[in-house]
């Protein structure tokens, strides 16, 4: 019998004598009890491993704790501290930075691989493949392999630019650089999920659109501007959110391969996150911090869903 | 065909058993009677190798109704897992703990005094001062210290290339410089190799080597109370300062590089090396490593760090688990520490002379241990090291003066404690 078809008497049926507490629960539950007898421990794992959690790091964010000993209530305390605490203002500018720089060259440059591995040329599959390699790479794998290449005495990139007779920065050693370089590694490991997805978006536009264009007498470059970036912009919107929510979470390249120096000039959001819960024990504080993060990820998140349309993304399902 | 109902009982109970499957551990088989230590210790790959082939078994050997269940992890990570499982209410009964790791958890509580498990143990008077005054708060011990030092080190093959007698290594900040300048190779303006090892990035152990060398008597006071901003360490970092840009006699390194630092590749001629990775010198340059006595301007005093074996405050079997951490302080046990890791500076007074024969250096790193010190042990010792390291970068790359930043530094510090 179809679930949506049953009558007041299936139910009185079903209750009728139901004293169990089988019966009861079912009669509770309704018609979708096995539905939720199914997803419940699923919900149960996520309420256990996230949703408490989660509470739990709300209510410590306004509690002094520190693992051990006594602790107390201090409100709104750790939220007045962090204005104070230059580690946290330097951790949101780097992260800000981060985010931004990241995030452009990403886009603009995946939207432009996209576009030029959207052609059938020769060995298209393996230039799709080198692109895309660097995201399938372990990020502690490609943050060590980094660290060699801008070494600044014995690195492949200096020694290059020895050779070229150009200035060999100190990269990593160097305020001025150190950000930079972890941008440089941030961009070439996003390209190639940006590439991908813009590759799906373009290969969702007509063909005629831009057929019509050639016989209107529009250049590659006319249609490409014209034709090609209005049309993605959902996707466009889609990789900006998605960009900036990462680069607001980064963590493991700057663990690895400056630990937040020179003089903090690599430190970030989720990095001070780390040293205050896991080495000075401050979890109030950390979860403070943790707060606020998610506090500017959920503000992005939500106007990704305000204005990014969600499911009338061109070419993605 | 089975119907809706059996096809739910049926997910229902394989889920319930394959939970119920996976939570039920195999637990290790043990003998009636049999006590159990559970011995916890960040390590390097060195030392885990010789305790968990070679020294953990003899110890049960010698010990059949005593069973050490061991976790040996990487240093990064190890201090996070103790702390959770302490908190837990998991933790070991004996842990190995780095000194900014043993000022936390006497904090916290979490380990307890071993004055009466040594207590007349016959090796005590043994094992160097350093090795049982080291683990010392408030007059009680918390842990025997098997040590990392940080002598003066130099490449003696890089010493004839320059012209310099590799014998004679410098005896004070003047020669030190001299030497350094004199070690420094370069390809147009860049520097192949430095003349001395100055780590920009976690440079406060290297920092302390060098001041302590002025007279410093160390970073911080034993209530973590800031003394690196005074006289001795505002001239320490003048002179580092100098070599690095006047004299242009380094390149950038870092102490905890996971490659090494530029003295440990081999890229510096000169620097001061934890003792634990001699092995790896020895090997990839043989007889090419010289130690001496940190060059005196008065002193020579030098830095030695570790790990602390203790006993937690909750261990359940203390008699059992000071057995254990005796055994490690066993002559036959630093004996086998020492051959099997390749490296380790020699705690027992007893083999010292056994010890000199083995490497020609061996008698100064004896000596350089007997007037060591190491980090001063309070609660908030990992944030006071945080705030120095940073300070010294900010200094190093020149955002700060060297009195502006240690003072910036002893101003955080302070904080801390108050």
């Amino acid at each position: 019998m179809d679930r949506g078809s049953r009558t007041v008497a299936d139910g009185a049926r079903q209750g009728r004598g139901g004293t169990t507490v089988r019966a009861r629960l079912r009669r509770w539950l309704g018609p979708d009890a096995s539905g939720y007898l199914l997803i419940a421990p699923a919900y149960l794992i996520y309420v256990i491993y996230i949703l408490i959690p989660v509470l739990a790091v709300c209510l410590l964010s306004l509690t002094s704790y520190r693992l051990v000993g006594t602790w107390r209530w201090v409100g709104l305390g750790n939220f007045r501290q962090l204005w104070g605490d230059e580690n946290f203002t330097m951790a949101l500018k780097n992260t800000v930075v981060y985010a931004g720089f990241t995030l452009v060259p990403g886009l603009v440059l995946g939207l432009v691989l996209a576009a030029l591995l959207n052609r059938r040329i020769r060995g298209l599959g393996f230039f799709r493949q080198v692109y895309y390699f660097p995201n399938i790479v372990s990020t502690v794998a490609a943050a060590v392999t980094w660290l060699w290449i801008l070494d600044p005495a014995n690195g492949f990139l200096n020694r290059l630019l020895g050779l070229l007779g150009l200035p060999q920065p100190e990269w990593l050693y160097d305020p001025a650089t150190a950000l930079p370089a972890l941008i440089g590694v941030g961009v070439w490991k996003s390209l190639g999920f940006n590439m991908v997805i813009y590759l799906a978006a373009l290969q969702g536009i007509p063909p005629q659109i831009y057929e019509a264009a050639r016989v209107d007498g529009a250049r590659e470059v006319d249609a490409f501007f014209r034709i090609t970036i209005p049309l993605v912009q959902p996707t466009t919107f889609f990789l900006l959110i998605m960009g900036f929510i990462n680069g607001f979470q980064v963590f493991d390249q700057i663990y690895i391969m400056t630990q937040g120096g020179p003089a903090n000039a690599t430190t970030t959001l989720v990095h001070q996150i780390y040293l205050n819960a896991f080495f000075y024990h401050r979890l109030g504080y950390a979860s403070a911090i943790s707060i606020f993060l998610a506090a500017v990820v959920a503000a992005v998140t939500l106007v990704n869903f305000r204005y990014g349309q969600q499911g009338k993304l061109t070419g993605v399902a | 065909m089975i119907t809706r109902r059996q096809f739910i009982h049926r997910s229902l109970l394989g889920t319930g058993g394959l939970l119920a499957a996976s939570a039920a551990a195999p637990t290790p088989s043990r003998s009636a009677g049999q006590v159990v230590v559970s011995f916890w210790s960040g390590t390097d790959p060195t030392v885990k190798k010789v305790l968990e082939e070679e020294l953990l078994p003899k110890f049960h050997k010698e010990n059949p109704d005593i069973t050490v269940e061991t976790t040996l992890l990487q240093w990064m990570e190890f201090f996070q897992k103790v702390s959770v499982a302490f908190t837990g209410g998991t933790g070991p009964d004996v842990v190995g703990s780095g000194y900014g790791q043993l000022g936390s958890m006497i904090g916290n509580k979490w380990v307890q005094p071993i004055d009466d498990i040594i207590k007349g143990w016959p090796d005590l008077n043994d094992i160097q001062p350093v090795g049982l005054d080291s683990g010392k708060k408030d007059g009680k011990r918390y842990g025997v210290l098997l040590p990392d030092l940080r002598p003066f080190n130099y490449r003696k093959d890089y010493y004839k290339e320059a012209g310099l007698d590799p014998e004679r290594p410098p005896r004070n900040w003047e020669e030190l410089r001299e030497y350094a300048r004199k070690l420094t190779k370069r390809d147009g303006n860049r520097v192949t190799r430095a003349g001395i090892d100055i780590p920009i990035k976690n440079g406060e152990q290297f920092f302390a080597s060098v001041a302590f060398t002025r007279g410093l008597k160390n970073l911080w006071d034993e209530a973590g109370g800031p003394l690196f901003n005074g006289p001795e360490g505002v001239e320490t970092m003048e002179f580092l300062l100098r070599l690095m840009r006047e004299d242009k006699v380094t390149v950038p390194s870092d102490q905890q590089a996971a490659a090494g630092s530029a003295f440990q590749t081999g890229a510096a001629a000169q620097g001061f090396l934890q003792s634990q990775l001699y092995a790896a010198i020895d090997r990839n340059a043989p007889g090419a490593l010289g130690v001496a006595i940190p060059p005196a301007n008065p002193k020579t005093q030098a830095l030695v760090l570790g790990t602390f074996y203790g006993l937690s405050a909750r261990a359940k079997n203390v008699e059992a688990a000071g057995k254990l951490i005796k055994f490690l302080f066993s002559a036959d046990s630093m004996w086998a520490m020492y051959r099997a890791a390749g490296f380790q500076p020699m705690m027992r007074k007893s083999l010292a002379e056994r010890f000199a024969k083995e490497r020609p250096y061996n008698s100064v790193v004896t000596k350089t241990l007997e007037n060591a010190v190491g980090w001063p042990i309070f609660p908030t010792f990992l944030q006071a090291r945080q705030i120095i390291i940073t300070q010294l970068e900010a200094i190093y790359v020149g955002q700060k003066s060297p009195k502006d930043g240690l003072r910036h530094a002893a101003e955080e510090t302070k904080k801390l404690a108050g």
